[in-house]
């Protein structure tokens, strides 16, 4: 009898008291922290810039309103590390600091041509971060892109960072990255690491994009040089790419777009090419891969031999030309057009990757089932031989689709 | 004897083979045994499952033909004394078990889930939770783990399957991964792993036949091992050879990078509630088999009395190894020493059965 009233106590302490709320914080004792900012600081230091949310203001705001001026406040800190920087963070909040709702490092270039291998370290091990914080490359002071970043559409920054990367690849402009595709990168046998391009836009509507290769009209462009006079002056555009854990180059928008053709990401993407029968003039269309690019890539001789098929469908959006691409006679004319554009795009793009030795699509990773072992891949020493590498890429397109109108009829001349 | 369990079915024997078996993927093993295999890892639970069922249908033919438990058909095979010393090892065994589930769940507990928690604190409640289970007997762990089941593999299915947009399927290859000359050693050291599979052979006497326990064996030890295998295609999937080999929580780090959409991430909280349930229950599990066979050995009344001294032995030792780096060393060592409890000792078992066996039907010939 005695012993089960004994049972029943220690199974009600037990319930009582392992509830998981040993250790457990209040928001109101919690400074949540957003996004992280490196800039290199003198003396081997770092610049760390912490935008911190402030959770009551968040109440009753309604979102399409805009931002609230108050709804995250930045905090500055010069440490040589991470974890002395929280601890000199700690010195200047009263809250406790929480690392593991971080949304985004962003990270400078001066910092990132030195290599984050050091920085890294800490992220991967402590139980805090994760390997889905996103990673940014800003081109001058991340400090100051933290500062000016003033989300018109989201209440917290940090909401912004998440639809932009969430919703890449509506453009592919820039592509998703992470800590841990950075990281994979960074250590598994091959692959170059890559993260996005923040830039702030000196909003003057100056234009200083480059004309895009071959037949597309859009210009190419990287982060802050998107000719525009207002809104948020951030601009999130191109790509960051490294070599081992230094970052050696810049991929801008189109060649960016390319990458994700052939990474197999581009689930839409609208292009204005110009019309082959009056070159004054553009097509719009809206393109999207078929299937995922076929990659081979044959290692039996001594230089290796990369063979793409890339696959698009898409659909017209306007034709202003007014001539009747939807018939069959000028439909082939028209997609070999989209074809080119595209082949030179990617052509253009593996040029500057293989100028740089790196790898930004993986082809490294298609020449694993080759080997028996990993011993022997790694004897291969695939990122010494893909500058090398010899290319072939096919690019075909079909418009499978007209939109809403069946044909198009000229416009009616007096 | 008042600690010998009552009639256990198929479902209370799954039960007890799960809980032996799965603890194999919370911990840190699986990164240990990419470091050795490679992409080949995958292939790894498949033939350790083999070896160790296999290992259990040898005992359940024994089984068959001497009724009785593992120690009793020892007894009668190879004499008393060697039924003594069988037992002794096996008291090793499945002590060894429990202090180092208890330390390793511990540490990784304060690692993970509550790391304001002080490690004495963490190791005491484990400790604690295990020994107000064993009290319930080893009928109910088997049982509550049949119940818990859906949900433990669900939750485990749901965070693999969440995953998806990360899987990347060239990283099974080279498909030999670092040799397969690599299979045989680390084969020994899960099979080793997984020795508290015995636990059905302990407790034989229990089951309601030899079938009962080779069906326990095939959907219980088979199941977690087809578990463990997929586990390890997406591990070696998401994460390549080299980062995964770096990882010291596997299955905690695929729950972290779960990232559907804005919604649905942070979804490690599940993880937390599995990790408490399964390594107290295996920890208890383990620290049954041992007082079990305590008791048979010192021919005690009841278990009962054991159960906190024991307990408090078990958390004291699970305290000595002076960190974490030092206990997965000791794991390490002791899991391939098992190989012994898993494997050779079961087919020596049979041996002897086979020549008794011979010997019975010779004499009733000459009769």
């Amino acid at each position: 009898m005695y012993l089960r009233a004994i049972t029943l106590l220690i199974f009600t302490v037990f319930a009582l008291i392992t509830t998981g709320c040993n250790g457990a914080k209040e928001t109101d004792e919690v400074a949540y922290i957003l996004s992280v900012g490196l800039d290199a600081a003198p003396n081997n230091q770092f610049s760390i810039t912490y935008r911190i949310a402030v959770p009551r203001t968040l109440a009753g705001i309604d979102p399409s309103q805009g931002q609230n001026k108050n709804s995250s406040i930045l905090v500055n800190v010069t440490a040589p590390s991470l974890t002395e920087g929280r601890n000199l963070l700690k010195s200047i909040i009263s809250r406790e600091p929480m690392i593991s709702h971080i949304r985004i490092f962003v990270i400078s270039e001066e910092l990132a041509r030195k290599g984050l291998g050091d920085i890294l370290g800490s992220l991967m091990r402590y139980r805090e971060y994760r390997g889905t914080i996103f990673l940014a490359i800003v081109r001058g002071s991340v400090r100051e892109v933290l500062e000016k970043n003033r989300p018109d559409l989201e209440v917290l920054p940090s909401r912004w960072i998440e639809s932009m990367f969430q919703l890449h690849s509506e453009s592919s402009y820039y592509l998703r990255a992470d800590v841990h595709q950075f990281y994979k990168r960074l250590k598994n046998e091959s692959g170059a690491p890559y993260a996005v391009v923040i830039g702030i836009n000196p909003l003057t509507g100056e234009d200083q994009g480059r004309q895009a290769v071959d037949k597309d009209k859009g210009k190419e462009y990287l982060a802050s040089q998107i000719p525009r006079q207002s809104a948020n002056p951030l601009d999130m555009c191109g790509t960051a790419v490294f070599k081992g854990d230094k970052l050696v180059g810049f991929l801008n928008n189109k060649e960016t777009r390319a990458v994700s053709i052939l990474l197999g990401d581009l689930t839409r993407g609208f292009m204005s090419i110009e019309d082959p029968l009056v070159p004054n003039k553009s097509v719009h269309i809206n393109v999207h891969l078929a299937r995922k690019p076929n990659i081979i890539v044959d290692i039996s001789s001594a230089i290796p031999v990369i063979t793409i098929s890339v696959f698009l469908e898409g659909e017209f959006i306007g034709i202003p030309s007014g001539t009747n691409y939807e018939s069959d006679e000028y439909m082939v004319l028209f997609e070999n057009q989209i074809s080119n554009t595209i082949f030179d795009q990617i052509t253009s793009m593996l040029k500057v990757t293989q100028d740089l030795g790196t790898d930004v699509i993986n082809f490294g990773y298609f020449i694993r089932p080759q080997f028996n072992t990993v011993q022997e891949l790694e004897d291969y020493h695939w990122d010494s031989k893909y500058s090398e590498a010899v290319i072939k890429v096919n690019v075909q397109t079909k418009l499978r689709r007209n939109g809403l109108m069946r044909k198009t009829t000229p416009i009616r001349k007096d | 004897m008042k600690y010998e369990p009552g009639r256990m079915g198929t479902s209370e024997g799954i039960g007890l083979a799960v809980i032996m078996t799965i603890t194999s993927i919370f911990v840190s093993s699986p990164a240990f045994i990419l470091e050795k295999m490679g992409p080949l890892a995958w292939v790894l639970p498949l033939i350790a499952g083999t070896i160790i069922i296999s290992s259990i249908f040898l005992l359940a033919h024994i089984f068959s033909r001497f009724p009785g438990n593992l120690i009793s058909i020892t007894e009668q095979l190879l004499g008393k004394a060697a039924a003594n010393v069988i037992c002794l090892y096996y008291i090793f065994v499945f002590f060894s078990l429990a202090f180092m589930g208890l330390r390793e769940f511990s540490e990784n507990t304060l690692l993970i889930a509550l790391p304001l928690v002080d490690f004495n604190t963490a190791i005491l409640w484990y400790g604690l939770g295990a020994a107000v289970i064993v009290y319930a007997g080893i009928e109910t762990i088997g049982r509550v783990i049949y119940l818990a089941l859906p949900f433990i593999i669900g939750l485990i299915l749901i965070s693999l399957i969440a995953t998806y947009p990360l899987w990347e399927v060239n990283y099974l290859f080279p498909w030999q991964g670092y040799g397969i000359n690599q299979i045989a050693e680390n084969s020994v050291g899960l099979v080793g792993m997984q020795v508290g599979v015995i636990i059905l052979a302990i407790f034989a006497s229990s089951f309601q036949t030899a079938r009962t326990i080779k069906t326990a064996a095939i959907f219980g030890v088979g199941g977690i091992c087809i578990l463990h295998s997929v586990f390890f295609i997406v591990f070696i999937m998401v994460f390549g050879t080299k980062v995964g080999m770096e990882r010291f929580l596997p299955l905690f780090e695929l729950a972290r990078l779960v990232y559907l959409n804005h919604y649905i991430q942070h979804i490690e909280a599940i993880f937390i509630f599995l990790w408490v349930i399964v390594g107290i229950v295996s920890i208890a599990a383990s620290l049954f088999a041992s007082l079990f066979l305590i008791s048979r050995l010192a021919n005690l009344a009841t278990i009962r009395p054991l159960i906190p001294a024991i307990t408090f032995i078990i958390v004291e030792l699970s305290c000595l190894p002076p960190d974490v780096t030092t206990i997965i060393k000791l794991a390490a060592k002791i899991y391939l020493s098992n190989f012994f409890g898993a494997f050779i000792l079961p087919i020596l078992l049979f041996i002897a059965a086979i020549i008794k066996d011979r010997r019975k039907k010779s004499c009733t010939c000459e009769q």
